[in-house]
């Protein structure tokens, strides 16, 4: 509801009604100017009626819903069959999808599984959570890094392989895994390695 | 395995003849609690849901089991995906929600086909008019937190919120939102049909120095003896409560229940035990982890975001040899202030590793 406010501008009281509606996820307050001098009880009561029809029509109380669709899934789609996310195609996924360019970016940007720069054809994840950890998965990064020649981070020059290291995969109780695209490996050994990276 | 029982929609026959209220009166009284590690009752949950005002109404199944040591649910959703959906089937219309998500780590895509076909297969023997649709993450382990999972299928970077508001009364689309883990989900139908259902019987998942790594079925309160001695532990010295759980030292009459792991300061969480053999260092354990924690934290908050970084450039310098006693000190203030001031539930926990192992094991890191 309205309610009655003083005001004090330069040492004179001026009388205002005020009003807080919600637009949205923000609030917006709205005022209206009433006069120097305080209305009696039942000229407030009218004031207040008019000031909330005056306003009625100007506050939108429904909000414009973004559109629900999520979009990891589209994004995966494009990653796939890309090996990273490129410009044009976010652009695409954009208009698609009526999301801003720059909303899907940063989402696509928070998650370790996306990468908006060129990667290699294959990207090779080598776990390294503790249990991995504890059953020698340095020992396979090392394998890995001798096999194609990189460091962590890197691809190879003929452009197939990406290594990175990365969290927990899910596959604790057949230590160590690997993940190669999207692909879940066990129980890595040095000799299943060198086949997969062939 | 229990949870593994088939229960054919039994329950869900059941709970249409019970109604949504007696049917969470009949799930607190049975006592089941959350499975993600809050271990909040979730007929309280859902009654929170379903007095929430809005006009629509979700149920999320968090299957976003991203805590290293943690593989319980992949194993509920490989090989009874069947009672999961029941009981997100049970969720919808108890809470009254039309529309439900999965939210699947996306290391687990090769699960993906498999649950839409179980999800139509199970809407179709209920008729239900529910709609259930999978989103697959993208490797991401703050989008198991429920705030951040809410985020991110929004479109939004997974960024986890402060609480309150609570999801159930504002949660995704800011409308009043039940999220439960795959185990809890998976125990709803059997709680419901099985009279001498317990919710003391859990999965712990069981890994690290171990022979037989692997899910067990376990009674809370057993003796960490008798899990190490079914999961062929070999000379075990600590065990970690997952990453975020922090250790304790091991011996074989330790209870594992909630209380006796907080009374050591580090939390049971979802029941994932990590095994550390006596041959380990615990310095290069908390190095591994905190390196975990420094790539996992999301950046939303500073204490997380800074504090990791310096956590792990800390126990650097102490592996190098060049620790001295204030590098201790200021290293135990530095995750005291990390764990008071983050803002989510990963970042008031990603220093419990430190330290549980600074207080039982100081001598490794010297």
């Amino acid at each position: 509801m309205p309610y009655l406010k003083k005001v004090k501008i330069k040492g004179k009281g001026y009388f205002y009604l005020f009003h807080t509606v919600r637009e949205g996820s923000k609030f917006k307050k709205l005022s209206k100017y009433i006069g120097k001098e305080e209305p009696s009880k039942e000229e407030l009561e009218k004031l207040k009626e008019n000031f909330l029809k005056e306003i009625k029509g100007k506050v939108s109380v429904k909000v414009e819903e973004k559109p629900r669709k999520n979009i990891l899934g589209e994004l995966k789609e494009i990653q796939r069959k890309h090996g990273y996310l490129p410009e044009d195609e976010i652009r695409k996924l954009s208009e698609e999808v009526k999301l801003p360019v720059i909303e899907i970016y940063s989402a696509a940007t928070f998650y370790s599984m996306f990468n908006v720069e060129k990667k290699g054809k294959t990207i090779v994840r080598i776990c390294n959570s503790p249990s991995c950890y504890l059953n020698g998965s340095l020992n396979i990064l090392e394998e890995a890094k001798s096999i194609l020649g990189i460091e962590v981070g890197e691809t190879t020059k003929n452009g197939k392989f990406s290594l990175e290291l990365s969290s927990c995969i899910g596959c604790c109780d057949k230590a160590p895994a690997i993940m190669i695209d999207d692909e879940l490996i066990v129980d890595v050994t040095k000799e299943k390695l060198k086949q997969l990276l062939k | 395995m229990k949870i593994l029982e088939e229960v054919n929609l039994e329950a869900w026959k059941k709970v249409k003849e019970l109604g949504a209220d007696k049917t969470m009166e009949l799930l607190k009284k049975k006592g089941l609690t959350g499975r993600g590690g809050a271990c909040f009752l979730t007929g309280l949950k859902w009654e929170f849901a379903k007095k929430a005002r809005g006009n629509e109404k979700f149920v999320i199944c968090n299957a976003d089991e991203g805590e290293p040591g943690t593989f319980k649910d992949k194993l509920i959703l490989d090989n009874n995906p069947e009672n999961v959906i029941e009981g997100i089937i049970i969720a919808a219309y108890c809470v009254g929600a039309k529309k439900a998500y999965i939210y699947l780590r996306g290391e687990y895509h090769y699960l993906h086909n498999k649950l839409e076909n179980v999800i139509k297969k199970v809407l179709e023997n209920a008729k239900s008019d529910l709609k259930i649709e999978i989103v697959e993450g993208a490797g991401a382990y703050i989008c198991g937190d429920e705030t951040a999972i809410i985020a991110s299928i929004e479109n939004r970077r997974g960024y986890p919120h402060f609480k309150p508001p609570y999801p159930p009364q504002e949660g995704l689309f800011n409308k009043p939102t039940v999220i439960n883990n795959v185990e809890t989900l998976a125990n709803v139908p059997l709680a419901i049909v099985n009279d001498e259902w317990s919710d003391e019987v859990r999965l712990f998942s069981v890994s690290g120095d171990v022979a037989k790594a692997g899910v067990y079925e376990l009674k809370v309160g057993t003796k960490l003896g008798e899990i190490a001695n079914v999961a062929g532990a070999k000379d075990p010295k600590a065990v970690y409560f997952g990453a975020a759980g922090g250790c304790v030292k091991y011996s074989d009459n330790f209870v594992v229940s909630a209380d006796k792991v907080c009374k050591e300061e580090a939390m049971l969480g979802a029941c994932s035990l990590i095994f550390v053999s006596k041959k380990r260092s615990m310095l290069d354990m908390a190095m591994n982890i905190a390196q975990f924690f420094k790539h996992e934290s999301c950046g939303k908050c500073t204490p997380c975001r800074e504090g990791n970084v310096h956590v792990l450039r800390l126990l650097e310098k102490i592996k190098r040899g060049e620790g001295n006693e204030d590098d201790f000190g200021l290293l135990e203030k530095l995750c005291i202030t990390i764990r008071d001031t983050a803002l989510c539930g990963l970042g008031q926990s990603c220093t419990n590793h430190v330290l549980t192992a600074l207080k039982f094991f100081k001598g490794d890191f010297k």
